[in-house]
């Protein structure tokens, strides 16, 4: 399952590459990547993939690379 | 310096303020010839005017653990020169980081800006009609299948049908083409095509979620996500870059010294001087937004042209591709069928006027080449198909069979003359005696005729793949002087056509898509022809083009190689101006002002490098 979130005041492109790598890691995320220029986030979900508890984890994440930076839910 | 958000704004009038406050101070301290402790009290506040959110950032950051993050390695560099009492050069970091930063804000959302343009294209509201009355109603709220009015002058909100009224219309935001096109009832009409001279009413097809420039958008928000191997090697590359940096800062501030001829302590100072260079040039930002910038800025050209990339990894593999295939009927011939020739012993016109009457009303493809021919529509009768065969009629009571030659003979009707039998020859008897033949042909696009030498250019072998009959096909690729031609091919052999293409080097195919999906994907690039209807085109190309105009193939080559030049030379002299001032910083040959004069420098010219692709016309 795919899904795209916006991201909110996100202003360092090598942060977004920072913030991809980490939230790939997560458990039940196949694929995340983030387009710095459209300010989306795609994340492909492994099936069965508890999606608010990695989006929470990916939040998280995000928060601490960058902390201005939201990811709209 | 137009149309700046409230933040860029604010940001700038800091930037001029500091650059006033670093004069007036600069010319204090050098007027009274201040002593150190002096001229860290003047310069400070202006220090903390220009920085204070950077040091605050930084501290956050280290809460967080982030300790290679840009911010925090500025302040490192920056306490670290004024402790080392160059005040100035802490200042001047400062300052031009800032305007780094301003310079990279405004240049993204300057590429952000040209994709939105797109999406303002769509009207918000359209006008329904309901019953009598005209209804204004926000897009997303109109039904698929509602009527909905298009004055004159106006955009076309929704993808839909023309219900009534024809009129011009103008496609070149969503094609590039600027010839108007004329459309009447029945045609198919794409949302955001401008209707010029007449209003006209549409039966909506589609939601606004749904719509061609909703489709192309997120086509094109989607390449972003398809990251190509130079934007993955830059993104890798910056995750290793800092770190490897600011290890090699701490190597020179604290293991340099050892091999000094002074004692540790003494050389210490100026050591550590040095590796604050280092810091001030490990943040890689302009390079990891230059090459998906670069990339962003080509699609945007592209799709101005009519061409769609799917993702950016497409533009890189068209730039190297060798051999270009093209199908040919639909993409470089215009499907329509013209007359090419008429055999016969008897009176040529009166033979095109019986085949003309024959295929009258008929919906066959060959049927269209005879539209133009005037014959007595008072005269016909008994028209009757059979289809796969032909058509007979009584025309002025003469009794007409025309078709194929199997249809003629199954008849009991001999050919006295010798033509070549083929699915492209009309084959014509009268009160069943045979009269005479027409052979039709497939008329190449006007657009198709520069396209070999275009791609010859470019260095790119043309090949022409096609199910047609292998004369038809030869006799295309002499009119459109391809270098090779294959004919009578299944799909399975068009594949077996590129796997060796494929072998040699890049291959690219560009088709109708809707029989040809094998193919597409087979191919490293696949185009898709007049993709805006066709799902299946979208599902299997790597790119779209949007017009049916297979000369683009030839424009999306040049451009991807220009953009693929623009993403290298970036890359080269952001690493080659980083490893050098690296270097004459390690050798004490450098200072802060230089350091920050090649990170700012070599971000703004990458960035201003990159945007060159948003412009990028094809001489």
């Amino acid at each position: 399952m795919k899904k795209i979130y916006q991201l909110e005041d996100l202003d360092c492109a090598h942060c977004a590459a920072k913030m991809e790598k980490g939230i790939a890691k997560l458990a039940g995320v196949e694929k995340a990547s983030i387009s710095f220029l459209s300010q989306k986030l795609t994340i492909t979900f492994a099936e069965g993939a508890d999606v608010d508890a990695v989006m929470k984890e990916a939040a998280a994440i995000c928060k601490k690379i960058e902390p201005d930076c939201r990811i709209i839910l | 310096m137009k149309k700046l958000t409230r933040k860029q704004k604010k940001q700038l009038v800091r930037i001029l303020i500091t650059v006033v406050l670093t004069a007036l101070a600069l010319f204090f301290i050098s007027f009274f010839k201040t002593n150190r402790l002096v001229t860290l009290a003047i310069i400070l506040p202006v220090y903390l005017f220009i920085g204070y959110d950077l040091l605050w950032a930084a501290l956050r950051d280290i809460g967080n653990g982030q300790i290679f993050g840009e911010k925090f390695l500025m302040s490192v560099a920056t306490i670290g020169a004024l402790a080392l009492g160059e005040a100035l050069e802490a200042v001047a970091v400062l300052l031009f980081f800032s305007i780094g930063e301003l310079f990279e804000s405004i240049a993204t959302s300057k590429a952000r800006g040209s994709l939105s343009a797109l999406a303002s294209l769509c009207p918000d509201e359209a006008t329904v009609l309901q019953g009598e009355t005209l209804v204004s109603l926000p897009i997303d709220e109109v039904e698929v299948g509602s009527s909905v009015l298009v004055f004159a002058g106006s955009r076309v909100p929704l993808d839909g049908i023309i219900q009534k009224g024809e009129a011009l219309f103008d496609f070149s935001s969503l094609t590039g083409e600027s010839n108007p096109v004329y459309l009447k009832e029945g045609d198919l009409l794409p949302a955001g095509v401008l209707a010029l001279d007449a209003p006209v009413t549409v039966k909506t097809t589609h939601t606004s979620e749904n719509s061609s420039t909703a489709r192309i958008l997120s086509l094109m928000e989607e390449a972003l996500e398809n990251k190509g191997k130079h934007e993955r090697f830059i993104t890798r590359f910056s995750l290793y870059y800092t770190p490897c940096v600011v290890f090699s800062a701490l190597i020179v501030a604290f293991l340099f010294p050892l091999f000094s001829s002074q004692s540790y302590l003494a050389a210490l100072p100026a050591f550590i001087h040095r590796a604050l260079t280092f810091l001030v040039i490990s943040c890689p930002c302009a390079l990891v937004i230059s090459v998906p910038l670069a990339f962003f800025g080509a699609s945007g050209a592209a799709a101005k042209k009519g061409i769609i990339f799917k993702s950016t990894a497409a533009i890189e593999e068209l730039a190297s591709v060798k051999t270009a295939y093209f199908d040919k009927t639909g993409t470089l011939t215009t499907g329509q069928f013209k007359i090419q020739s008429i055999n016969t012993k008897h009176d040529s016109a009166k033979l095109l006027e019986y085949a003309a009457a024959c295929e009258y009303g008929s919906r066959h493809p060959l049927a269209a080449a005879f539209a133009d021919t005037p014959f007595d529509q008072g005269a016909l009768s008994a028209q009757k198909e059979i289809r796969g065969m032909g058509v007979s009629a009584l025309y002025h009571g003469n009794k007409l069979l025309l078709g194929k030659k199997e249809f003629l003979e199954n008849k009991g009707i001999p050919l006295d003359m010798e033509t070549p039998s083929s699915e492209t020859v009309l084959y014509l008897a009268v009160n069943s005696d045979y009269y005479g033949s027409v052979t039709l042909a497939d008329t190449p696009k006007e657009e198709a005729k520069s396209l070999s030498s275009s791609l010859r250019a470019l260095s790119v072998k043309s090949v022409i793949l096609s199910g047609d009959r292998n004369e038809c096909v030869i006799d295309t690729q002499k009119q459109l002087a391809f270098d090779e031609a294959h004919g009578s091919l299944l799909p399975e052999d068009k594949v077996a056509y590129v796997k060796a293409g494929n072998q040699k080097g890049k291959t690219l195919f560009a088709g109708d898509g809707i029989n040809d999906a094998p193919v597409l994907a087979t191919a490293s690039v696949g185009f898709a022809m007049g993709g805006l209807g066709s799902d299946a085109a979208i599902e299997s190309a790597d790119a779209v083009l949007t017009d049916d105009d297979p000369a683009k193939v030839a424009y999306a080559i040049s451009l991807s190689r220009f953009s693929l030049a623009v993403v290298k030379e970036n890359i080269a002299f952001a690493l080659f101006v980083k490893f050098a001032v690296m270097l004459l910083g390690a050798l004490g040959l450098a200072n802060l002002w230089l350091a920050i004069f090649a990170d700012v420098g070599v971000s703004v010219l990458a960035i201003l490098n990159a945007i060159r692709t948003l412009h990028y016309h094809n001489k």
